[in-house]
């Protein structure tokens, strides 16, 4: 190989990939699409598509190819402080598929967190239930009506809610 | 230009023929010739190159380079990127044996197939890291055993099953073309397997839909493979197949005389129509296929030992097993399949108006057609010939005739090999400098077995003589 | 168990709002004072998104899209931003969780509302409403507590009993949201992806989650899905899961067991 040859060779190489870096770091794609202030969910979501979807049986699982999708771990930034309440901005997870950064706005003491990180921070204050075991309806945890502030069930119509329990508890408040 | 011999029917083709330029202008000419070639190379690699980087920029462009902030996500996106270069290679690889004509008057096919070789290791190493790195990323990152990533994959998808199944198919063919392997076997098994990277290409495609960025609409990515794809596949359909077949059946070649050239070689003499648009230069060589039902499935590399005619080309084939030997007593009046013409050990590969010739075993036939066709002023060039006995120097009375008539030294090895070099006992411990005082100033051309061509290829690099300036032809499958 | 009877005390001590939109109802409860803006703000989360993803309005982007008169790739940044979601959550659940109805055509649904919920949720948040429950369509999203400090407590619907309730939640800081889906309301509006016994498929399924996409969209995806969607999901998430069997059976997380 001529030196004149592997020159051109690698300069053309770097130059290349220096060109495909550069336009995918370029307008502030490594990090979050997530408004600035604090308390604004922090879920970045991609620009641009991913392949095909597959319909039918076999549903592929993609590679991260997706775009736009923010690095790992930023450390975490503590950033406007209203009265009486900080907002953390925690650190960054990326999973296979994308990313998800937990923002927790800590008011009068307590901790309400917005979104949440496929590994949380400290990963204690949330536990992962491995089992779903079969059981009996006589053994499913009895509902308190009187603690009942709200109802979830499959979606109903704008028709159906009126006559929805959700529906008979607006009505009581 | 020189009589040719042994006496043909029809003119000298004029692909080969060409009127001496006085020395000066000879020297220029074959520099400029050199020069143009060594600029296609330059082109041809940063090509190359490119392409390869090219389709790992796409992906960093596209936001690949935000992947990498997790232990998970980096080794994932490693694997993205092997898969994205095995994918190119592949595509050089293809390019590289389809015959592609400003490939072949570049690098030489020979040398063009050995880097496809070369490139294909790479290429299945590229494969595994592929599947390694992606099934570790997605182990990290989703907290599961490797093991169950794949079952998961498995279970989930046909376009993975399929995708396996390719990587599988290609290792094989990989594991048969290793030297060591390939010798085990017939070559038609080795090509049978070989033939498999077809169907391996095809299996491995749903998934780089369904499963990758490759082909995601309205991106460069898309536009980009689909053009590397097809121009691949077009190349190969072009000139690996239609343009074989036109040849074929334009050129009409049938075998008109067999004649023996000592007691284990014959020249094979063929006439066809048309054969100046074939363009074969002396040196050059084609794709026999005899269509005998013996034969016809064999396609033999054979170069021309003689300045091709516009009606005539000849070959001479030395009885070295199975194949050749049923050519020695092939009848006249078959007809004849060719590919080609291939190969830069011709005139075209020229840098320097002064040669020297080395021939040993069957690599005599080139030799002797190149001696015929290419160009140099009397006493510029230099025929070294290698034989064991004096039966193994083929054509030597046509080779004696022309060296007289243009003016070039004659050198015979005969003899029993001095220890591991390229020359005779006789002659023990000479330098190719020995035979030609100027040889750094010249072009050499050497052919013959594989082990006495390093010989004396390793000879010329002690000589000092440029790289480029060397050309040597090779026929290892 | 009807809900009629109880404490209205407790009930009675949130500020309620309701109102129309995506096509179905939703309840806005509130410890202690609502402020107007407030209101506005969440009904406007869900206005802006049903314009724009309504397969009911024919002038909406998803309309365009979902006819095929607009590609993804020249919709609005939003849209796209949205679509993009929805692939990947129909990637990380093996695509038990669809963007696309059968057809082809994109189908965003099953994030929108969810999104809207999210959207409206921080609204509230900004405007310094920390302690209330924002249910649209069955999608419940909590923050804080009741009036009096305790939780907010979710019901579930009993499946084959609409007006009972089959259980509860107890939401939390770590758990605030859970959605149910289920068949019994729309019909079969959830396209089955894996071939399981009749008596063995889900009729309804509540997820509680940490986030109310994640809660929704996982919901629909176990229904659609099945057992082995719901396993894989309680590998990688942390969640709480109810799911009703056609055969009358369960699958319960411990949350949900007595």
């Amino acid at each position: 190989m001529s030196t004149r040859r592997t020159s051109a060779a690698a300069l053309a190489s770097v130059g290349i990939l220096a060109t495909g870096w550069g336009i995918g770091t370029a307008h502030g794609k490594t990090l979050t699409s997530t408004t600035a202030t604090g308390t604004g969910a922090s879920t970045t979501t991609a620009a641009g598509t991913t392949s095909k979807t597959t319909t039918g049986a076999a549903a592929g699982t993609t590679s991260g190819t997706t775009s736009g999708t923010t690095t790992g771990t930023t450390s975490g930034t503590t950033s406007g402080s209203t009265a009486g309440s900080a907002t953390y901005v925690g650190s960054r997870q990326s999973d296979r598929w994308g990313s998800l950064q937990v923002t927790v706005t800590v008011t009068s003491g307590k901790i309400t967190p917005i979104t949440y990180t496929t590994t949380a921070g400290d990963g204690k204050s949330l536990s992962i239930e491995a089992r779903a075991t079969p059981t009996l309806k006589s053994e499913v945890l009895a509902a308190q009506s009187a603690q009942v502030s709200s109802v979830s069930g499959a979606t109903y119509t704008s028709a159906k809610y009126l006559t929805s329990l959700q529906s008979a508890l607006d009505q009581i408040g | 230009m020189s009589t040719t011999y042994p006496t043909t029917i029809g003119r000298p083709s004029p692909a080969t023929t060409h009127p001496t330029p006085a020395p000066g202008r000879l020297a220029a000419a074959y520099r400029r010739q050199g020069a143009r070639r060594e600029l296609r190379r330059d082109l041809l690699t940063v090509a190359g190159w490119s392409i390869v980087a090219g389709s790992v920029a796409l992906f960093l462009a596209d936001g690949g380079m935000t992947q990498f902030g997790t232990i998970g996500d980096a080794v994932t996106s490693l694997g993205i990127i092997a898969g994205l270069v095995a994918t190119a290679l592949m595509c050089l690889m293809l390019l590289l044996t389809a015959r592609v004509p400003v490939i072949d008057q570049t690098l030489g096919q020979d040398r063009a197939t050995s880097l496809h070789a070369t490139i294909g290791r790479g290429m299945v190493f590229g494969l595994l890291a592929h599947g390694v790195l992606l099934l570790l990323g997605y182990s990290f990152t989703g907290r599961i055993t490797p093991i169950k990533t794949f079952t998961g994959l498995w279970a989930d998808s046909t376009d993975f099953r399929w995708a396996v199944l390719a990587t599988a198919m290609l290792a094989v063919v990989g594991i048969s073309s290793m030297v060591a392997v390939r010798r085990k076997y017939p070559y038609e098994a080795w090509f049978a397997i070989h033939l498999t990277t077809y169907a391996a290409i095809a299996a491995s495609l749903p998934h780089q839909f369904s499963m990758s960025g490759l082909f995601a609409e309205g991106k460069l990515e898309r536009t980009f493979w689909m053009l590397l794809l097809f121009a691949t596949g077009a190349a190969m359909l072009a000139f690996r197949v239609i343009l074989p077949v036109i040849s074929t059946l334009t050129h009409r070649l049938t075998v008109t005389a067999v004649t023996p050239v000592g007691p284990d070689a014959v020249s094979i003499e063929v006439t066809g129509r048309k054969l100046d648009t074939l363009g074969a230069r002396g040196g050059q060589w084609l794709n026999w296929r005899f269509l005998t039902p013996a034969l016809a499935l064999q396609p033999h590399p054979f170069s021309l030992s003689a300045d091709p005619t516009d009606r005539t080309m000849r070959i001479t084939v030395r009885d070295l097993g199975a194949g050749t030997a049923r050519l020695q007593h092939l009848k006249p009046g078959t007809k004849v399949a060719v590919e080609g013409p291939y190969g830069m050990f011709t005139d075209a590969a020229r840098t320097r108006d002064k040669v020297v010739l080395v021939g040993a075993g069957i690599g005599i036939a080139p030799i002797r057609a190149l001696l015929e066709s290419t160009s140099f002023a009397p006493g510029h060039a230099v025929v070294i010939l290698r034989a064991h006995t004096a039966d193994e120097l083929y054509l030597v009375d046509e080779i004696r005739t022309l060296c007289a008539q243009r003016g070039a030294g004659l050198h015979l090895l005969v003899g029993p090999r001095a220890w591991d070099s390229w020359v005779s006992t006789s002659y023990a411990g000479a330098q190719l400098t020995d035979f030609a005082p100027w040889v750094r100033e010249a072009d050499v051309f050497v052919c013959g077995p594989n082990a006495w061509m390093d010989a004396v290829l390793a000879n010329a690099r002690e000589c000092g003589i440029p790289a480029s300036q060397v050309h040597d032809e090779r026929f290892t499958w | 168990m009807s809900v009629a009877e109880g404490a209205p005390d407790r009930v009675r001590g949130a500020t309620r709002h309701v109102f129309t939109a995506m096509g179905t109802g939703i309840s806005l409860a509130v410890a202690g004072d609502l402020p107007a803006g407030a209101v506005a703000a969440v009904e406007d989360a869900f206005e802006t998104l049903d314009d724009r993803f309504s397969l009911y309005k024919p002038e909406s982007e998803a309309t365009a899209v979902a006819r095929r008169v607009l590609p993804v790739e020249q919709a609005s940044r939003e849209f796209q931003e949205t679509y993009a979601l929805a692939e990947r959550w129909s990637v990380r659940t093996g695509g038990a969780f669809r963007s696309h109805r059968p057809d082809g055509s994109v189908d965003l649904n099953g994030v929108v509302k969810a999104l809207a919920i999210r959207r409206a949720g921080e609204a509230l948040l900004a405007r310094g409403v920390t302690d209330w429950c924002l249910n649209a369509g069955g999608d419940v999203l909590t923050n804080g507590a009741q009036g009096d400090g305790m939780p907010w407590v979710v019901g579930i619907v009993d499946p084959t009993d609409r007006q009972a309730l089959l259980t509860q939640f107890t939401c939390s800081a770590a758990y605030p949201a859970v959605a149910t889906s289920g068949t019994t309301e729309r019909g079969e509006h959830v396209w089955r992806t894996h071939e399981e016994l009749p008596e063995r498929q889900f009729v309804q399924v509540t997820v509680a989650a940490p986030d109310i996409v994640t809660a929704d969209v996982l919901a629909t995806a176990i229904l659609a899905g099945g057992q082995a969607t719901l396993e894989r999901a309680l590998e990688q998430w942390p969640l709480h899961v109810i799911a009703a069997e056609a055969g009358g059976g369960f699958l319960a997380t411990e949350a949900f067991r007595a």
